[in-house]
C-alpha cells in the first residue's frame, strides 16, 4: 500500500500542481501526448489523472474512469469535468492496488505516472490485471537515461527529486515488461529521457 | 495555457544554459577566496554552481522541465570542477561562462536529435 507521506507529499503539491510542475510539461508536450491519447478508446482507465489536466487530450465521447490516490489532486480535477465531452467519473485509489475487476479496460493512459508509483512493477502488474486480453496501454513517461554519465547524473539528483516529487531513475521499460507486458511501439520525445510507450498484455 | 513556438522555447533552453554557465564561473571567482586551497575551492564552487543550475532551472520550469534542468546540472559539475579563481578579468570570466553554457546546451541539442523519433530495440 502506498504510504501515507507519498499521499501526503502530492496532496501538497496539488494547490500549485497547475501552476508551476506541469506548466513545462504541458507547454512542451501538449500536443505530442494529444497525439498519443487520441488512440485510446473503449472504456479507458486514465491512471494519476492528478489534477486533471489530462482531460483535454483525451479523444471525446469516451467513458473514461480517472483514478488518482490524492484526495487533493481530486478536488481540483472535479472542476475540470465538465470540460470533457464524454463520460468521466473520478475514483480515488492506489495503482498498486485497484478496487477494479479484472479485464475491465479497453484502453489504460498514464502520464508522468511510474516515476513516482512506490513499487512500479506492481502498480504495472494491477494495470495488466484490470486491462482486458486485447487491451492496450499508453503511456507518456520520463526514465532513467541510456547514457552512463546523464544515468549517473539523474542517480545523484533523485533523492533530492524525491522530496518534492517524482524519481528520475526509473527504469520504465525493464518494468513494463517485467509486469507482463509486450512494447509495440517506443518513441523518445527528448533525448531518450521523456518517452511515449505503447504496449499490450503478452500472450 | 499559453502556447510558445518551438523556436521560442529553444531559444529559452540556450538563455537557460548560458545563465547557468555565467553563475557558474562568476560565483565562484567572485566568492572563493584565492588563498583557499583546490580540493575546498571545487567543492564550494560545485556547491554554488550546482545551487545556481538548481534555482535558475525552477525558475524556467514553466518553459521545460528537464531541457533547462539537465545540461545546466552537467554544465555546473564540468564549470564547479574547474573554479576560475586567478587573474582573469570579470568580462573573460562572463564569457567562458556564456560559451560553455552555448556549447553545453548545443551538445545536448545535437544529442537530442540523434536520439529523437522512434527506438528500434534488438534485446526483444
Amino acid at each position: 500500500m502506498t504510504a501515507k507521506a507519498d499521499i501526503a507529499k502530492w496532496d501538497k503539491a496539488a494547490k500549485t500542481f497547475d501552476k508551476t510542475s506541469a506548466v513545462g510539461v504541458e507547454r512542451r508536450y501538449g500536443k505530442v501526448k494529444q497525439g498519443l491519447f487520441a488512440k485510446a478508446k473503449g472504456k479507458i482507465l486514465l491512471v494519476a489523472a492528478g489534477t486533471g489536466k489530462d482531460f483535454a487530450y483525451l479523444p471525446p465521447g469516451q467513458d473514461v474512469v480517472a483514478v488518482d490516490f490524492s484526495r487533493k489532486m481530486l478536488e481540483f480535477a472535479r472542476e475540470k469535468i465538465s470540460g470533457y465531452d464524454g463520460k468521466l467519473s473520478l475514483c480515488q485509489g492506489d495503482v498498486q492496488q485497484l478496487c477494479m475487476a479484472d479485464g475491465v479496460f479497453d484502453t489504460i493512459v498514464t502520464s508522468c505516472t511510474f516515476c513516482s508509483v512506490p513499487d512500479p512493477v506492481k502498480g504495472l502488474r494491477e494495470l495488466r490485471r484490470v486491462l482486458k486480453p486485447g487491451g492496450q496501454l499508453l503511456m507518456f513517461e520520463h526514465v532513467r537515461a541510456g547514457n552512463p554519465l546523464i544515468g549517473f547524473m539523474m542517480d545523484v539528483m533523485t533523492p533530492l527529486a524525491r522530496i518534492v516529487g517524482p524519481d528520475l531513475n526509473r527504469k520504465t521499460w525493464h518494468n513494463i515488461k517485467l509486469a507482463g507486458f509486450e512494447i509495440t511501439r517506443e518513441y523518445n520525445v527528448y533525448l531518450d529521457v521523456v518517452k511515449i510507450y505503447e504496449a499490450r498484455p503478452a500472450s | 495555457m499559453r502556447e510558445y513556438s518551438p523556436a521560442f522555447l529553444r531559444g529559452v533552453d540556450y538563455s537557460g544554459a548560458m545563465i547557468i554557465g555565467v553563475l557558474s564561473t562568476l560565483l565562484p571567482h567572485l566568492l572563493i577566496p584565492q588563498e583557499w586551497g583546490m580540493s575546498a575551492a571545487m567543492i564550494v564552487a560545485m556547491a554554488l554552481a550546482m545551487g545556481s543550475a538548481f534555482l535558475i532551472s525552477l525558475w524556467l520550469s514553466p518553459f521545460g522541465a528537464f531541457e533547462i534542468a539537465m545540461p545546466g546540472t552537467v554544465l555546473s559539475m564540468m564549470l564547479g570542477m574547474f573554479p576560475m579563481r586567478g587573474s582573469e578579468s570579470v568580462v573573460s570570466v562572463v564569457l567562458i561562462g556564456l560559451s560553455a553554457g552555448f556549447l553545453v546546451q548545443l551538445l545536448f541539442h545535437i544529442y537530442d536529435l540523434r536520439l529523437h523519433g522512434e527506438v528500434a530495440r534488438n534485446d526483444g
